[in-house]
């Protein structure tokens, strides 16, 4: 064996130094192994938390998930501002059958334009927007085509199912969910919430594929927001005012309700309105949240508060009187005029007649200083922090001349936003304590855990509860026959008010323009006022005194919303003696149905004429018209008219707001007397 | 006698390489089967129907004398060449290149065989021109060895298969080199070499003017020649020609030391990695599983390459010996080149890792060669 071993190798082994080739190649192969393991080790330990992360960061895709968007709702829960989730349709193109016959039957089902949308499939590699927020009935279309490469998507859309109500309060967000203007900007923080995230895998194609774990970043629905405001009530005011800028023919106008004891502002409205729906189909002039970021002279309205701190310092009583000039009152340089010439007067009858010499001789007796100083005390140059954006603080300049001096005292020459004024009346409604206005009582996140929460907070007690008392039973006096505001007098409760009639100042030439804000604010009833309802009318062009414009609309918001709150009557009427029923409460357009969105875009009409049944009406308020006026307005509504005597409408019977079958007879009965 | 030579025959089989071999082939079995989650193909069963044919060509090659496939080798090299040819006219496109030939059911890759053809040629050179009296080779007696190798790497070249050339003029190298040559030579190769770096620094890395002055550059195809730019120039254009390689260097460095798991690679699940079950499989493998393993199937790499170097340095003669060589040869510049390529140490090429990768020629053509190493092993006591 060995020797056959020996002998083999004698013959044909291989040599000594192939056996040492072997070894080198041994050599060299073990080398080049190390080498690629090397690079392994270098790869793998040293690079490995490097690439590691290279990894992640092309595989992981953070799918954010939108938080529902919070609502914002009024004091008892109805919506005004909704987060609706909606189908967005898009398609794979890849996928599709034929692009060119899909895109035809899509173009047709959602009444887009074939060519557009077909060169967007062309355009595209996988994934196409076909139609974002589509209709329901426009997703039922496409869903009835089945088309493979098409797909659903939900995506959240901000809704507003009262539409224009409120809508300059509620605001307006972007295509992107962000709000914009409102209180939808003010408390974007809490109304957007947390968006959730998923990670998801995205694969080398670049397909998402998301994938169940991880469950710790759920999106974290916003916040809701309760406002203050009463829809009804804010209806009843957008409705009167838009009424009242129409029939004045003015450009603007806006209107505030607030409670006086507790400060809440139970409607904040604005004209021209706003759609937040739709604001780019809105007017650049629409987006003005008048009454609470607008600062305006206010004219006469601010009479009251300086009889109010002239009582309080005991500058003048009750009983003080006053010369008025006979209508002209020249101080320094320039002189003073009064609408109606007036004689001797009381503080009161200055009120009444609203003479601005009066006040004028009344903010003497009480000093610059301390005039200053009421205003201030009365909340004016200060912010009212109701938290939108944009809110003005008004000026009350120091009235250094005497000139001043005496027109700061009748509301001239100092600027005031509607809510200031409105929460100024507020302090003398309310004995002379000043509460501090709000908007937004409650904002509570999804977990139902109050993240702020405002109470009717005391901001001072401007004067005393006698002095208060004393100026709103003058304040009565101007809407009786003698007063300014006659047509603010309401049959069953006692009004307490105030015109203004203010001249604005031409930014261009500077001076006084022949242009007027004309306001009217009143507390109801005076004997306990629940409200202050405070209406403006910007540049009236048919009259101009506040009495006459503004006065009418501050009625017809009373007067629906005192049955509505069930305030018993200050006396009792003849007309009244039939009972007294309130009005149907007005329910706020109610989502119905399985979609909000089309519930709403049904009910156009918005909120009022829900709730009343077919062939019933509702007698309109006629007080105060002409018999013509009256004539057309009743056979407007289906009611057949029944005059009694000439002149302008002084009662009618069924009362205003009552729900009459159509048809029904109204009868007027007519005074020969003008207002 | 003859039962004593056969007993001994199987006594002298070089099981360690049997053992290693299988052992690989295993650990590639399991590796595709979570490389290949989600093909359309069946690969995983496929590659154990291919490992099985694997094995009995290991037994019928093992079984023939090799002195009679000594005898066939001019055959067996002008078939395969024919084969190539045949590629060429009726070849199957597969991502761009012509290098599948089919025949009813069957596909291969006349390449793959090629590589075998080669070495089985040269040894055949080799022994027969095996002179005691002048055992050193000069420039005239490597004439036609390196007409031998010259020839197949072409036609494989313009498959084409950049890959498998290469490695078959390094494994020709080797085998030149293996035979003893003399010092000119060594230095004319040596000098070869530096030019060929030279040329590599001139056309990649120098920065020039325009126009550039480039020696082979503008003779390489476009998508060859970003390859290699980007491997000069490993972190640049990862979206482009540098993105399989990138792919394949985060795979392996995200693995790290212990490894995602199997069926956990999140590169390969996704599908980060170009060619995941063939070209690039040891990415696979390295995510995860991690370093470790991947020390582990190197080690089992180098335990196979131990195994057919002992043959080699057991083998009778001399053209056991040169074959036992060329296949280990073989075998190593394809792990090297592979596993290189998909660490980033080399540039990207098409080579497929031998008994990890997908595919039936691939197995088949290193199972010939693992046949003729454990024929050559087996029969050094006989004659």
């Amino acid at each position: 064996m060995r020797d056959l071993k020996h002998k083999a190798r004698k013959v044909d082994a291989p040599t000594r130094w192939l056996r040492v080739r072997v070894w080198l190649m041994g050599a060299v192969f073990f080398a080049g192994l190390l080498a690629v393991f090397t690079r392994a080790v270098a790869l793998q330990v040293h690079q490995n938390d490097r690439l590691r992360e290279m990894a992640r960061d092309q595989y992981i895709r953070e799918v954010e998930i939108a938080a529902r968007r919070g609502d914002i709702v009024d004091r008892v829960g109805a919506p005004l501002a909704q987060s609706v989730d909606v189908d967005s349709i898009w398609a794979d193109p890849t996928e599709l059958p034929d692009v060119k016959v899909s895109a035809k039957q899509l173009a047709k089902a959602l009444n887009l334009d074939p060519k557009e949308l077909r060169e967007r499939f062309e355009k595209a590699k996988r994934f196409v927007w076909v139609k974002r927020q589509a209709k329901p009935e426009e997703v039922a279309k496409v869903k009835a085509l089945a088309l493979n490469g098409i797909g659903f998507s939900k995506e959240p859309r901000r809704f507003y199912p009262q539409r224009e109500l409120a809508g300059h309060v509620v605001g307006i967000v972007g295509k992107e969910g962000k709000g914009l203007d409102g209180l939808e900007l003010a408390f974007e923080e809490e109304l957007s919430g947390q968006a959730g995230r998923r990670e998801g895998f995205r694969d080398a194609k670049g397909r998402k594929l998301v994938t169940q774990r991880l469950d710790d970043d759920a999106p974290r629905e916003g916040a809701t927001l309760t406002l203050t405001l009463d829809n009804r009530i804010q209806y009843m005011a957008e409705k009167a005012l838009a009424r009242a800028v129409a029939d004045a023919k003015a450009t603007a106008g806006m209107a505030v309700v607030l409670d006086p004891k507790s400060g809440e502002l139970l409607a904040l409205a604005n004209y021209p309105r706003l759609n937040p729906n739709t604001p780019n189909e809105a007017h650049a002039e629409a987006f003005r949240n008048r009454s609470v970021s607008d600062a305006f002279e206010p004219g006469s309205t601010f009479k009251a508060f300086v009889v109010a701190g002239a009582l309080e310092e005991k500058a003048i009583t009750e009983s003080t009187l006053f010369d008025c000039e006979k209508g002209a009152w020249r101080v320094g340089r320039h002189t003073i005029n009064d609408t109606h010439p007036q004689g001797i007067l009381t503080p009161g009858k200055i009120l009444q007649v609203s003479s601005n010499i009066g006040a004028a001789k009344i903010g003497q007796k009480l000093g610059r200083e301390k005039l200053v100083d009421y205003y201030a005390r009365f909340g004016f140059g200060d912010r009212p922090g109701l938290g939108l954006p944009g809110e003005a603080k008004g000026v009350v300049p120091f009235p250094k001349a005497d000139i001043s001096l005496a027109t700061e005292s009748f509301g001239q020459g100092l600027t005031a936003s509607a809510v200031q004024i409105a929460a100024a009346y507020g302090a003398l409604a309310n004995d002379g304590v000043l509460m501090r206005p709000y908007l937004v009582s409650k904002v509570v996140d999804s977990d139902g855990v109050v993240v702020l929460e405002n109470r009717p907070t005391e901001l001072r007690r401007v004067v005393s509860a006698r002095t208060a008392k004393s100026v709103v039973s003058m304040l009565e006096a101007v809407v009786e026959k003698e007063g300014t505001a006659p047509r603010a007098r309401m049959d069953q409760y006692r009004v307490a008010g105030k015109t203004g009639t203010a001249q604005k100042v031409d930014p261009l030439v500077r001076g006084y323009s022949d242009k007027r804000i004309a306001s009217f604010i009143g507390m109801v009833p005076a004997e306990n006022p629940r409200a202050v309802v405070l209406v403006v009318i910007d540049e009236p062009k048919t009259d101009v005194y506040g009495g006459l414009v503004a006065a009418p609309a501050f009625k017809e918001i009373a007067s629906a919303a005192m049955p509505y709150w069930g305030v018993v009557p200050s006396r009792p009427m003849a007309a009244a003696a039939s009972g007294v029923e309130s009005p149907k409460p007005l329910e706020p357009a109610k989502p119905s149905g399985p979609n909000p969105v089309l519930a709403a875009i049904a009910s156009l009409d918005g909120v009022t004429e829900n709730g009343i049944s077919e062939g019933a009406v509702r007698v309109p308020d006629l007080s105060g018209k002409s018999a013509r006026k009256a004539v057309t307005q009743l056979l407007a509504t289906t009611l057949e008219p029944h005059l009694l005597g000439t002149g302008r409408v002084k009662s009618q019977q069924p009362r205003a707001g009552a729900l009459v079958d159509k048809g029904t007879r109204v009868t007027l009965e007519l005074a020969g007397q003008l207002h | 006698m003859q039962i004593g030579a056969q007993r001994r025959m199987v006594m002298n089989v070089p099981w360690g390489l049997a053992v290693a071999t299988l052992l690989v082939s295993l650990v590639g079995i399991y590796n595709l089967a979570s490389a290949a989650k989600g093909l359309p193909t069946p690969v995983v069963k496929a590659q154990a129907v291919y490992l099985a044919l694997g094995a009995m060509t290991v037994a019928l090659v093992a079984w023939v004398d090799y002195r009679l496939i000594q005898r066939m080798a001019v055959p067996i090299f002008i078939i395969n060449l024919l084969l190539l040819i045949a590629v060429k006219f009726v070849g199957h496109k597969a991502k761009g290149a012509e290098s599948w030939l089919v025949l009813g059911p069957v596909r291969m890759q006349p390449a793959e065989f090629m590589k075998i053809g080669m070495v089985l040629m040269m040894a055949k050179y080799f022994h027969d021109d095996f002179k005691p009296t002048e055992p050193s080779y000069g420039f005239l007696r490597l004439v036609v060895p390196s007409v031998l190798a010259v020839v197949p790497i072409v036609l494989v070249l313009i498959q084409p298969d950049l890959g498998t050339a290469l490695m078959m003029v390094f494994t020709a190298t080797t085998l030149i080199l293996f035979a003893r040559i003399k010092w000119q030579v060594v230095v004319t190769l040596l000098v070869a070499s530096v030019l060929g770096l030279g040329v590599l620094w001139n056309d990649y890395v120098r920065p020039q003017s325009e126009p550039k002055f480039t020696v082979v550059r503008h003779l390489l195809k476009k998508h060859q020649d970003a390859r290699i730019a980007g491997w000069v120039n490993p972190e640049s254009d990862l979206r482009g020609s540098n993105y399989h390689s990138f792919q394949s260097k985060i795979a392996v460095g995200s693995g790290g030391v212990w490894g995602k798991g199997w069926n956990q690679g999140t590169q390969t699940y996704l599908r980060y990695l170009p060619e995941q079950h063939t070209d690039f499989i040891f990415s696979v493998w390295a995510e995860e599983h991690g370093f470790f393993m991947c020390l582990f199937l190197l080690t089992l790499y180098a335990a196979l390459l131990f195994a057919a170097l002992t043959v080699a340095f057991n083998a009778k003669d001399r053209f056991g010996a040169f074959v036992a060589v060329g296949i280990a040869a073989m075998i190593f510049w394809q792990v090297f080149e592979n596993v290189g390529m998909v660490t980033g140490l080399l540039p990207v090429t098409g080579i497929t890792l031998p008994l990890m990768s997908y595919g039936g020629s691939s197995m088949l053509s290193v199972m010939l060669g693992i046949g003729l190493l454990i024929n050559i092993g087996m029969r050094r006591h006989i004659f």
